[in-house]
């Protein structure tokens, strides 16, 4: 009987515990914890043409510090949350990394995200500053001759940096750039300057799929 | 991902950024949301427009589609041409686009270039759909490219460019710190992934004042002529990326990107005018007799009203895009980079002939962003230009004589990149000075440099 008592006891308490900790574990959930529920897998091929257009679907969304998880719905569902506060979109290097389908780890093959994935992946800015030999992404020279679109041009500061697509080449160290910017403005297409600021380097990923694929390419 | 960042200080920062930009703006959406409104969805064309081409050279122009929202398949692309008319011909010619780095390559040949330059139009069909025409108007009001047949060679003094050595100011002309005061402006950002963001632009009035805009307070603040703080205006719009002041001391200012809306406001800051603007990517505004006029693209300005409240439609502002608007007196002139590390220069000598220079740069140094052409009563003119290579960057400030030779051509240290709208870092202030705006995290300049012959 005693032991009974003890079991029912135990149980009381247990329920307790449980029903103090629910409205807890609700206050701990995000925007990204309850909308991002985005699959990925290992591919075959990436074109840069399906890298831009998966890069610009992204325009109009949000921004978010360590993020990863886009809602293409055109607008930032969260746009009045801290940086870093579990609401909508990507960082500049997390937008990189899913537009490039790199894979989580090691330098070969694809690896898609869906926008509603939210995985930001390893790389920092620095990564892709000075990138290590193992990285699927190299340095380049940054003239118009040297770089393609979706490849991208990156800046490090001590106490920032960016990384950003280049969707369309421009003229006069300018382009459509396609990125991640900041809270503030979210996930954007503009003309921007970079290239021709002596901060910026250029980086590209290695091995795209060639566009011709799986045609016979001249 | 930033790396080496503490989580408290991450949290801190993030708030405060955070609270700062939400309370003051809210409006990432402002940078990419649909193109559409009262006028519908429309692919935004994003094309890098000519304005000045080599006669009897092969001109080449590059075009892309974008379509905001869900409705990508308006950009299924079956054909893309450019249509060129060249001076003094008959008809159009038609030259077949190629994809090319994502978007569409016309290569002009130069058999097409004459010496008094050519029009064209690009046109886009779409698979089960309408064809895109751009400018609307297709060749009612196709873009109309002038040649440098004519204008004078000349290149940089001294065969190089000291990036490491910039001239210095002629004086600070103001300070200005971050902050919530009144005479203090807004800055978020700097920290991590999020690149940092003080004013957004400004401008200077017919009488030499100087208008910042502070989109982070959502005002313009007013400078007397020495930089002191006179007032702040309190704005309509939350993103105000560019500020123009016209001749009798009026506003415009302009929020940012694709389906942008512009301004009018009175010398009180009073709205006297709401604009939409869904044609292009937009980040500059200015004022001009004829009304507001904003840039929509390289080389692309749409007008916005047809008189002052009333807007134009989407179609008439496409249809009217200009390559170069006057200024506030009314005074066109212009600046382009030019293939083989040249850039041009045109500018309109007080007698209305057209006066121009191209600028032979030095090996491994471009062109970069264009700030500003300003014609002389003299007859000659002052630029100021962007400069880079792969290591450095600069703004060249060059004056020009009436002739077209180089009177002053100084290098001085490239200006703020916290600030949205780049090309409205440098500023013209009557008679001879260039005003350079620069920001840090320890506060916000603006530099004045003489460039007297």
């Amino acid at each position: 009987m005693e032991r009974i008592e003890r079991k029912v006891l135990a149980i009381a308490w247990l329920g307790v515990l449980v029903a103090a900790l629910l409205p807890a574990q609700s206050a701990l959930a995000t925007w990204a914890s309850e909308n991002c529920h985005g699959d990925d897998w290992s591919r075959q091929t990436w074109k840069r043409s399906q890298a831009d257009d998966y890069a610009m679907r992204a325009v109009g969304e949000g921004y978010e510090f360590g993020g990863g998880c886009y809602r293409l719905n055109g607008y930032d569902d969260t746009p009045g949350l801290p940086t870093d506060g579990g609401g909508e979109g990507a960082d500049c290097s997390g937008f990189t990394f899913k537009t490039w389908a790199l894979p989580m780890s090691g330098a070969n093959g694809f690896h898609f995200w869906e926008h509603e994935k939210n995985v930001h992946g390893p790389y920092s800015t620095w990564a892709y500053y000075d990138p290590a030999p193992s990285y699927p992404f190299r340095s380049i020279g940054k003239t118009y001759a040297a770089t393609v679109y979706m490849d991208a041009l990156v800046e490090r500061h001590s106490s920032f940096g960016h990384v950003a697509l280049i969707h369309q080449e421009g003229s006069a160290g300018s382009d459509y750039i396609v990125h991640a910017r900041n809270n503030t403005m979210g996930t954007e297409l503009r003309y921007l300057p970079y290239r021709g600021d002596p901060d910026f380097k250029a980086v590209a990923r290695e091995a795209w799929t060639a566009e011709c694929f799986p045609s016979r390419c001249n | 991902m930033g790396v080496g960042r503490s989580p408290k200080r991450l949290l801190v920062s993030g708030i405060a950024a955070g609270l700062a930009i939400g309370a003051a703006v809210g409006a990432s959406t402002l940078t990419g949301a649909s193109s559409g409104g009262p006028d519908g969805p429309r692919p935004v064309v994003l094309h890098v427009a000519r304005v000045l081409a080599d006669a009897d050279e092969d001109l080449s122009l590059t075009a892309g589609l974008f379509c905001p929202g869900a409705d990508a398949s308006a950009c299924d692309v079956s054909s893309a041409t450019a249509h060129v008319l060249s001076s003094g011909s008959e008809g159009w010619t038609d030259v077949d686009g190629v994809t090319d780095d994502g978007g569409y390559r016309f290569v002009v040949p130069g058999r097409l270039v004459p010496d008094d330059g050519l029009s064209y139009w690009l046109e886009f069909g779409i698979e089960g759909g309408d064809a895109v025409r751009f400018p609307d108007g297709g060749a009612d009001t196709p873009f109309r490219v002038v040649t440098t047949a004519g204008l004078r060679d000349v290149s940089w003094p001294g065969g190089s460019v000291d990036f490491e050595h910039p001239r210095a100011s002629d004086s600070t002309v103001t300070r200005l710190e971050y902050g919530d005061e009144t005479s203090q402006v807004g800055r978020v950002g700097g920290v991590g992934d999020e690149q940092p963001l003080g004013p957004s632009s400004f401008d200077v009035g017919p009488e030499g004042a100087i208008f910042v805009a502070d989109w982070i307070h959502q005002r313009v603040m007013v400078l007397s002529a020495r930089g002191r703080f006179r007032r702040a205006l309190p704005l309509p719009t939350r993103r105000p990326v560019d500020v123009a002041i016209g001749q009798q001391g009026e506003l415009a200012v302009t929020s940012l990107g694709l389906g942008a809306t512009a301004f009018e406001l009175a010398s009180d800051g009073r709205a006297v005018g709401r604009y939409r603007v869904p044609t292009g990517v937009v980040e500059r505004i200015s004022l001009t007799p004829d009304g507001p006029f904003v840039w929509t693209g390289p080389s692309q300005w749409a007008p916005v009203r047809s008189r002052a409240g009333v807007a134009l439609p989407a179609q008439a502002q496409s249809r009217n895009l200009a390559a170069a608007v006057p200024g506030r007196d009314g005074a066109v002139a212009l600046s382009q980079e030019l293939p083989g590390r040249r850039v041009a220069f045109v500018w309109a000598r007080p007698d209305a002939s057209r006066a121009g220079v191209v600028l032979q740069l030095p090996p491994g140094v471009q062109a970069g962003v264009d700030y500003f052409v300003r014609g002389l009563p003299d007859g000659g003119a002052i630029a100021a230009r962007g400069l880079w290579s792969e290591s450095g960057s600069a703004v060249a400030l060059l004056r020009f004589a009436a002739d077209g030779s180089i009177v002053v051509a100084d290098v001085i240290a490239p200006p703020t990149q916290e600030m949205d709208a780049a090309s409205s870092t440098v500023r013209f202030r009557a008679p001879d000075e260039a005003l350079v705006a620069y920001g840090d995290e320890h506060g916000f300049r603006i530099e004045r440099f003489e460039v007297k012959g």
